[in-house]
Formats: C-alpha cells, structure tokens, sequence
C-alpha cells in the first residue's frame, strides 16, 4: 500500500523543483549572462531572450545588443542568435567550454533600442589642427589685405599746395606793385605852372624804387623752377620707395612639401589613428590583463584553486563563425567572421584572442584583430588589408582656405599596428590611384579665379600615396606623415600663387605710377601757369614803369637847368 | 506573512505529532542541520537536501531544522572557513585535494571552499550528538508536548481533524 503522506510532500516538492528549473532556467541564464556579459565586457549587453537545456548543454540567445558605455545609443554588435553546445565533461569539471558557437545576423553600428549607460566610455585622442602657415602669409600678402599707405600722392599734393601758395603771394605783391606804378603814373600827369624840380626828383626816386621791388620779384620767378626740381627730385625718390615697398610687401616665402602634405593629409591621417587608437584603447579596456594567482573572494569563505583547476581557464569559447552586416561608410556591408580563443583566463589558455573580418563585396578587406594577453605585458595588433575600397568624396585641407576635393575613387588601405604594453608602432598605408582633383580657394585667396588656375596645375596628378609612421605609446602616440603628395602640389600650388603676386604686384605698380604721372602732369601744369601768369604780370608793370621812366627822363634836363644843377635824377631812371 | 507563519507553526506540529517514529524525526533534524549549516550555492548543499527529501526522514523536521541551522551557519563561518582553510592549505593534503578537484562533477560539489568544506565537517561532526540528543529529547517529551499543544486551540485548528483523529486513535 502506497504511503501517501510520505509520497505526496516529496512528489510535490520534486515538481516544484523541476518546475522552477523548466521556468527559471532561462531567465536565469538570461540575467547571469547579461551580468557577467556587462562586467567582462565593460559594455552594455542586452539579450532579448535565451533557450537553455541541460541535456545537452545547450544555450541560444536572441536578440543580442553590445553597446559602448558611454554611448548606448549605438549598437558596437549586435546579433540576431548566438547559439552554442557546451562542452558536458568540461561542465562537469566547472569549466564552460563552447567548442564552436554559431553567430547569425551580426550587425555592427545600429541604434540601441535601451538608453542605459553602465559607466564611464572611452575619450578618444583629439585631432590636431592642420595649418599652413605659408597660406595666411599668402593671404596677408594679397594686396587688398596689406592696407599699404604710399608716400608719393602725398608728397605730390603737399608740393602743389605750397607752390600754389608761393605764386598766390608773388601775385598779390605783383598786385600792389601794380597799384603803386598806377599812382605815379597819375601823379606824373597832374599839370603843374611852374614845373617843380623838387617833385620831378621824388618821382624819379619813387619809380626807381617800384623798379627795384620789381626786379626782386622778378629774380625770385626765375629761381621757382630750381626748387621745383628739387621737389620733383624728392618726388621721384619717394615714388622709388613706394615701389619697393610694393615689392618687399608683395612676395612669399618658399613652400615647404612636407607642410603641404601635413596641411593636405594630416585631419584625414590623424582621423584614420584616432580611429585605430580607439579600437586598439577599446581592445585594452574590454580585455584587460587578467593577475593570475589571486584566491577569488566570496561572500562565504575563499576559493582555493588547485592545479587540476589551474591548468584551463574556467571560461572558454574555443571558436565563433559569424555572419552579418556591418554599417560602414554610410552602407551595409556583408561580412564573414570568425573569433577564436575567447577566454576569461588567457594566460591558462596561453593563446591569443583572435577576430578575423572578411568584408563579402568586391573590396574584399580584411580584418585581423589579435588580442594576446598570454604573458605579463598584454599585446594587441590590428592588420587590415582592403586592396579595392570605394571611397566617398574626400576633402584634403581646408575649405576655407584651400582643399583639394578627390572624386570617389579606388583606394587600397592597409594598416598595421601593434601596441605592446604601451609602446604603439605601425603603419597606414593608403595609395589611390586614377584620382580626379579639383581645387577650393577661399574668397580671401583669390576665390574661383585661383581655383581655376589650379585645376589646370593639378589635372595630370592622378596618383597619391600617403604612409603614416606610428610610434610612441598609445597614450602619448606620434605620427610621420610621408607623401609626395605635398611635392607635387608644391610644384603646381606655388607658380600660381606667385603668378598671383606677381600680377597684383604689376598692377598695384601700374596703379600707382599711373597715378603718380596723373599727379605730376596737374602738377607741371599748375607750375607752367602759374610762372606763366606770374611773369606776364610782372612784365606789364615792367612797360608800365619803363614808359613812366622815359618821361622822367625827357623832362630832366629842363629841371635840371631850371634848378642850376643843383638838384638831379636818380641813375637808375638812365637804365 | 500570516500564511507562511502558520506553515511554519504547521510543520513544527506535524514534527511532533505526526505518526513518524521518533527515529525519522531526529533522522530529519540532523539531515537539516548539515544541509542548513553550510552554504546553498554547491552541489554538496544540493546532495544533502535531495537525501534530506529522499530518504523516510521526517521531512517537515528536517526542513525546520535546515531553516534554523542556516542561522547557525551562519554564525559558525569563522571557524568554517578556519577548519576549511587548515585542510585545504595542508600541503601534504595537496596531492588529494588535486586528485579529487580533477573528477568529474566534484568541482560543483564547492569543496575547495574554506567554508564550504568546514561546514561540512561541522555539519558531521554535529550529526551524532543532534541525532541523539534529537531522540532522547523527543522520546522524553514528545508525548507532553503533544498533550500540551493539543489543549490549545490553536494546535488543534494548525493540525486539522485528520491529524487530530490520527493522533487520538494512536
């Protein structure tokens, strides 16, 4: 007979059992996963779901989002089910060993669908800024930009003024002199009953004397053009001194190929390591070096770890095949991938960790990302071979200023980089052939009608190959860039520049002396006519006293004889 | 929380009164006492509990007993994990502890725990004196606890008319 009060507490605690682990089991996995996931990772790891059996040890999870910490919004990976049978006799032994997991619909650079941030992310190298030095001394040197004050017009104005003004006042005295004449010529004409020998005498005197002042002004006529020629000499050196200072102004200085090629390629370079560092930073942080040896602590006791433990690591996925797409570049690109080695005790398991990327399009890249953290000093190193990759429009430079924009075109990008411990070397190597160029100059450069002047210069370059030379450490890392890309612009940038100086230079010199000879005409003009007027003047007077001399000199001897000689005229009235 | 109490006071009840021979009451204590004193996460705490429920041992003294010896437990790791420690850092014990950490299924068992293995030992080292003072102790007072409880009400109404009827009869 069945003991039913024994059977039926049992029976019903075995289902309970049986029954939580059927419905437990996979949350469970689900959030031990998610957990250890976060904490190995230092990532963001969200499962939609997981199926988990026991027999056999089997585990498949779905709906798999890896995202950065610091920007969960962007997916790292994601995958639409991994699944993978465990190892039984591993499992048996406390180990969990994947022997080949299955990864399908991976999908790298999609939009996170939870918005959780677990910790701090990762703060990638910033980009140095590119300048060339060459190009604002171009710029200054463009002849709209150096505000030149000439000396020449001025001092040509500042001659006419005070010449004007010398022969404004010679006209005014030749004026008053002319006033005086007319008053002896009047007072010469006043009949007088009996002639007076004594006013005849004054009158002589006071002509002389008019006669006199008029010669002095006469005198200091003739020597106005000397001290006008000595203006125009001090003219002439000033118009010498405005012309080199044209030229001293207007010119550049030699082009350096190598800054050229750091002004064109530097932003592009520097963005391709700042990238490469954050993978290789990524690499370090998610898989840091793991201390062996240390007793692992709980919340009841310690773990002693013997050999027979020691000898494997306790978490081991021997190898992964993967199949998705990843978002590069703006597109969706299909990609095979295997990664092999994942261990959570790398130095137990004594080899690296290894992700190879095959992209399944006509660029054919390939990726070989290889995480070592065998020994005490963790390596990684990125190799990447892409022989055919389709770029977009690139922009060499700065648009600003001056670019060189490349048409879409072939590009063969490989790059080979290894940081041990600390210490980063390696290459970029990218060679693009069949280029097509076109040039962008600012406004302040001379604009289109520069860019014009390049396109003809750059239409035969086709072909760039650009190394870049890592080295230091991959906190403090430093770069060479080597191209004869800057040679080869050098060669067709700096003829039209110069040209460009050259022309403006001719133009601000043809400017200038048209202006200066515009000036000195006005100003041999003004002189020519004002002398011209001056002397006519002069000259009228000159009759004017002449005639009233020889009247004076017609009546003299008759005073003379009505004074007995006792009272003569002036010498200077015989002249 | 009422509900759970009650259950708790059931089963207490039932340990006593119920037809079990005193034998299988003290059988289910000590069970309960070494899988109560040592921690749940291994497959050493597992084994015991499915003997625990496994075997004729009352089963409601047991699980008593596991729930009050986890308390214990509790308060005992230091010297757990001291007892645990001496014995798994002997050295002459290495070549053992090797041995037996490289069979299969015997790393769930958490022996390699200082508290874990201390528990254990613990556990066994009290196994007789809780088997035996369990049994004289109930031989001795079962009988007068039973009347007593069954003079309250509240006994009567935690045990049931089955129980009650059972107990009468017997």
């Amino acid at each position: 007979m069945i003991r039913w009060s024994y059977v039926l507490p049992r029976l019903a605690v075995g289902i309970g059992v049986l029954s939580a682990m059927a419905l437990a089991v996979d949350p469970a996995a689900r959030r031990l996963i998610t957990h250890f996931g976060r904490s190995v990772l230092r990532a963001q790891l969200d499962l939609e779901r997981i199926n988990a059996s026991l027999l056999p040890p089997r585990l498949t999870a779905y709906g798999v989002q890896l995202a950065k910490q610091d920007d969960a919004a962007r997916n790292l990976v994601e995958a639409k089910r991994i699944g993978g049978e465990l190892d039984l006799l591993s499992l048996m032994k406390k180990k969990v060993v994947v022997n080949k997991l299955f990864i399908d619909g991976v999908r790298i650079g999609e939009a996170h669908e939870t918005s959780q941030t677990v910790g701090p992310g990762i703060e990638l190298p910033k980009i140095p800024n590119f300048e060339l030095a060459w190009l604002d001394d171009a710029e200054a040197a463009f002849h709209h930009n150096l505000n030149l004050d000439f000396e020449t017009p001025a001092l040509i104005r500042h001659s006419a003024r005070k010449w004007k003004r010398t022969y404004s006042q010679m006209q005014s005295q030749t004026k008053r002199l002319q006033t005086a004449a007319k008053g002896l010529v009047l007072e010469s004409e006043l009949p007088t009953t009996p002639p007076s020998a004594r006013r005849y005498a004054e009158l002589a005197s006071e002509v002389g004397r008019v006669r006199l002042q008029l010669k002095s002004l006469q005198e200091e006529l003739a020597q106005i053009p000397d001290a006008v020629n000595i203006d125009r000499s001090a003219i002439d050196a000033a118009r010498k001194r405005d012309l080199e200072q044209i030229r001293s102004r207007l010119q550049l200085t030699a082009l350096d190929a190598k800054s050229l090629t750091e002004f064109f390629l530097g932003t592009e370079q520097s963005q391709m390591l700042s990238s490469l560092l954050g993978w290789l930073e990524w690499g370090r942080r998610y898989m840091p070096l793991h201390k062996a040896g240390k007793p692992i602590v709980r919340h009841r006791g310690i773990d002693v770890r013997f050999a027979s433990q020691k000898a494997t690591p306790d978490f081991l996925l021997k190898s992964a095949v993967m199949r998705g797409s990843i978002a590069f570049a703006g597109q969706d690109r299909a990609f095979l991938g295997r990664i092999s080695n994942v261990s959570d005790k790398p130095t137990r398991h004594t080899q690296p960790t290894i992700l190879l990327l095959k992209l399944v399009d006509d660029s054919n890249v390939m990726v070989k990302f290889t995480l070592d953290r065998t020994s005490d000093v963790p390596r990684e190193r990125i190799l990447v071979n892409a022989p055919a990759w389709q770029t977009k429009t690139r922009t060499f430079g700065n648009p600003d200023k001056l670019a060189i924009i490349a048409a879409p075109s072939k590009l063969h990008f490989w790059l080979d980089a290894e940081v041990k411990g600390s210490e980063l070397q390696g290459t970029i190597i990218t060679r693009a052939q069949d280029l097509v160029l076109s040039p962008m100059v600012g406004s302040r450069l001379g604009g289109s009608r520069i860019a014009e002047q390049l396109q003809q210069a750059v239409r035969d370059l086709h072909e760039v190959e650009t190394r870049l030379v890592l080295s230091g450490s991959i906190d403090n890392p430093q770069f060479r860039i080597e191209s004869d890309f800057g040679r080869q612009l050098d060669t067709v940038i700096a003829p039209v520049f110069h040209n460009e100086i050259e022309r403006q230079r001719n133009e601000l010199v043809a400017d200038l002396t048209a202006e200066i000879q515009e000036s000195l005409a006005d100003f041999d003009q003004q002189i020519r006519q004002s002398q011209m007027q001056t002397h006519e003047a002069i000259m009228v007077q000159e009759q004017l006293l002449a005639g009233l001399n020889r009247r004076v000199i017609q009546q003299s001897p008759a005073i003379s004889n009505l004074t007995g000689g006792r009272i003569s005229l002036p010498k200077s009235l015989g002249r | 929380m009422s509900s759970l109490i009650l259950g708790k006071l059931r089963q207490c009840s039932r340990s006593l009164l119920a037809g079990d021979s005193s034998r299988q009451v003290a059988f289910g204590i000590t069970l309960g006492a070494m899988a109560g004193i040592m921690p749940k996460d291994n497959l050493t705490a597992t084994l015991l509990t499915m003997t625990l429920l496994g075997t004729r041992c009352n089963l409601a003294a047991g699980l008593v007993s596991m729930g009050l010896f986890s308390i214990v437990g509790q308060l005992a790791d230091p010297l757990s994990h001291q007892l645990g420690l001496l014995l798994l850092t002997a050295p002459t014990l290495n070549p053992f502890w090797n041995g037996l950490f490289s069979v299969p299924l015997l790393p769930w068992t958490g022996l390699n725990n200082t508290v874990v293995l201390g528990s254990l030992l613990v556990g066994c080292a009290l196994a007789c004196p809780v088997f035996y003072v369990s049994l004289v102790l109930l031989d001795r007072y079962r009988t007068i606890i039973a009347q007593k409880l069954l003079e309250y009400r509240v006994a009567r109404l935690l045990l049931g008319a089955d129980v009650l009827n059972t107990w009468v009869k017997a």
